[in-house]
């Protein structure tokens, strides 16, 4: 049981990254408030399931459908912010969210909401391997979005404002558009994390969504390798499973992460195995003198 | 087709532009030339619409183009290959032509123009699966106008092509630069090389810190004793 916990626990942290990957490592826009997504995704599903009774399998769609929605909505408020404006201001929508949580009854207050339904097939409740099913078939479905999308014209056109707006806009692109499209993704990923913590956990409060929370989720993006699917997967792994792995570690998470952000931005600005990073250019250089022992010389820098 | 009159563009506090007034006719190729500082940049990104702090008026065949968003401007057949020539670095190749074409529809005019700027620049062809971080200098600068050209454009704004390249590479890009012209696209060049493009261009203006001291046809320009002195280094 221990195990599914963790694996569990690893696997919603896997979404959050997957999806902050497409608005920060995709689209180049900064949010250090990715949690409040998160704890938006939670709170509707936990609504919808304490309040209005809808089962765990219409209420995980439906979180991360409304929190998409406003995720579209601070969007197009950050299409007229840049960089250092940009980030600060995510910050602060962290912490308003988690206020609006913490301080209205309707949300449950300093309580936070409990009772919440485990999910149930034909009344039979879930056992946690069996959940651990649930969160796995949600993060291949977005693993598979992510390869899509990537491929896609728009995906194309995301990564083009990410990492030249100017170039993009004055091609045509109108970028706003895009970038509000890129919250809306993003931030559905995390509605659907939300959804399958709140029932996992079955009681949620507001401070699970905090500032801190945002932070791990940025260290494991930026530890994997920003920009790139397998780096959110891999940063997110290993960051997960590292508090679990080395116990002693556990009370001092935050001042871990925090070092590996300064540590990575230092030594390693493209993560563990991003592009560009120390590893994944040396395995590139393995794989071209293996494969094709004369295209080495063909501009591979 | 462009006309631009009495512009000032300020950035903040500070008066870059004061006042310039310049046209480019359908099919002209019209350099504008001046030292560091001189406001090249400037003018450029605010014809495109990259930069909204001005006065006066930007009229794009006849019609006041001065308030559209730059990817409006577009649509409208205005294309920019930007100072340093910012490419998507993470894009590949045929991924930076690709998007280079956004605002048109036609399946089979992109494609016969993706085959167009792979014969201008067959290098390019050669490396359209490399990341474009990984082209060097010289092929970045192709691309960046190859990236331009997949716009359809009519009139082509270019900044500092020349700005540390290689002398080959410089002939190059200037090469396919007046192949374009010849081609029908009109193009606005700003540069610091006064040499290169007036000798490529057929038509010039010299911008001196934010005010238009001379212009002419470039024969004009290479004879004139204050150009010769201060850009040519005769």
């Amino acid at each position: 049981m221990y195990y599914a916990t963790v694996a569990i626990t690893v696997g919603i942290f896997m979404m959050l990254t997957m999806g902050l990957n497409i608005i920060t490592g995709y689209t180049g826009q900064v949010s250090l408030g990715h949690a409040a997504f998160f704890g938006i995704g939670a709170y509707t599903s936990a609504l919808l399931s304490v309040k209005a009774g809808v089962p765990f399998w219409f209420a995980l769609p439906l979180a991360g459908l409304i929190t998409a929605a406003i995720g579209a909505i601070l969007g197009a408020i950050s299409t007229r912010l840049h960089d250092d404006s940009l980030a600060i201001t995510t910050i602060g929508i962290n912490f308003v969210v988690v206020s609006v949580f913490q301080y209205t009854q309707f949300f449950g207050g300093a309580l936070g909401i409990g009772g919440i339904r485990y999910p149930s097939v034909f009344g039979h409740t879930l056992t946690k391997p069996e959940y651990l099913l649930v969160v796995v078939l949600c993060i291949l479905l977005g693993i598979w979005f992510d390869r899509r999308l990537v491929r896609s014209w728009l995906g194309l056109a995301l990564r083009a404002v990410g990492q030249n707006e100017e170039a993009a806009q004055s091609l045509g692109v109108p970028s706003a558009r895009f970038k509000i499209a890129a919250f809306a993704i993003g931030t559905a990923y995390a509605g659907v994390a939300g959804s399958l913590y709140a029932h996992f956990m079955t009681f949620i409060n507001a401070r699970d969504f905090g500032f801190p929370t945002s932070i791990s989720i940025i260290s494991m993006a930026v530890f994997g390798g920003l920009g790139t699917l397998r780096g959110a997967i891999l940063g997110s792994l290993a960051l997960g499973l590292a508090p679990e792995v080395f116990r002693p570690l556990v009370n001092y998470r935050n001042l871990m992460y925090g070092a590996l952000l300064v540590l990575m931005m230092r030594f390693q600005p493209s993560g563990l195995i991003g592009d560009g990073s120390f590893i994944w250019e040396s395995r590139q250089r393995v794989t071209l003198r293996l494969y094709k022992p004369k295209a080495v010389s063909g501009g591979e820098k | 087709m462009l006309v631009v009159k009495d512009l000032e563009v300020r950035y903040g506090d500070i008066n870059v532009i004061h006042g310039i007034s310049f046209d480019i006719d359908e099919g002209e190729s019209v350099a504008i030339i001046g030292a560091n500082g001189a406001g090249k940049t400037t003018l450029l990104r605010t014809l495109m619409g990259l930069h909204l702090e001005f006065q006066g008026t930007i009229l794009l065949d006849g019609e006041d183009i001065g308030r559209l968003p730059a990817w409006e401007r577009s649509g409208r057949g205005l294309a920019m290959v930007p100072e340093g020539r910012r490419v998507f670095p993470d894009l590949t190749v045929e991924e930076n032509l690709a998007i280079g074409a956004y605002s048109r529809t036609d399946r089979q005019e992109i494609e016969k123009s993706m085959k167009e700027v792979y014969t201008l620049f067959p290098i390019l062809d050669q490396r359209k699966r490399q990341v474009s971080k990984t082209l060097s200098g010289g092929e970045q600068q192709m691309l960046a106008i190859g990236r331009a050209f997949m716009a359809n454009p009519r009139l082509l704004l270019v900044d500092e092509v020349s700005t540390g390249l290689m002398p080959i590479f410089v002939d190059k890009v200037f090469d396919a630069l007046s192949e374009l012209n010849r081609r029908g696209v009109s193009i606005l060049l700003v540069e610091q090389n006064a040499r290169k493009s007036l000798s490529t261009m057929s038509r010039g203006y010299v911008l001196e810190t934010g005010r238009i001291s001379l212009e002419g046809s470039s024969e004009e320009l290479r004879s004139n004793p204050e150009v010769q002195r201060a850009y040519l280094g005769i």
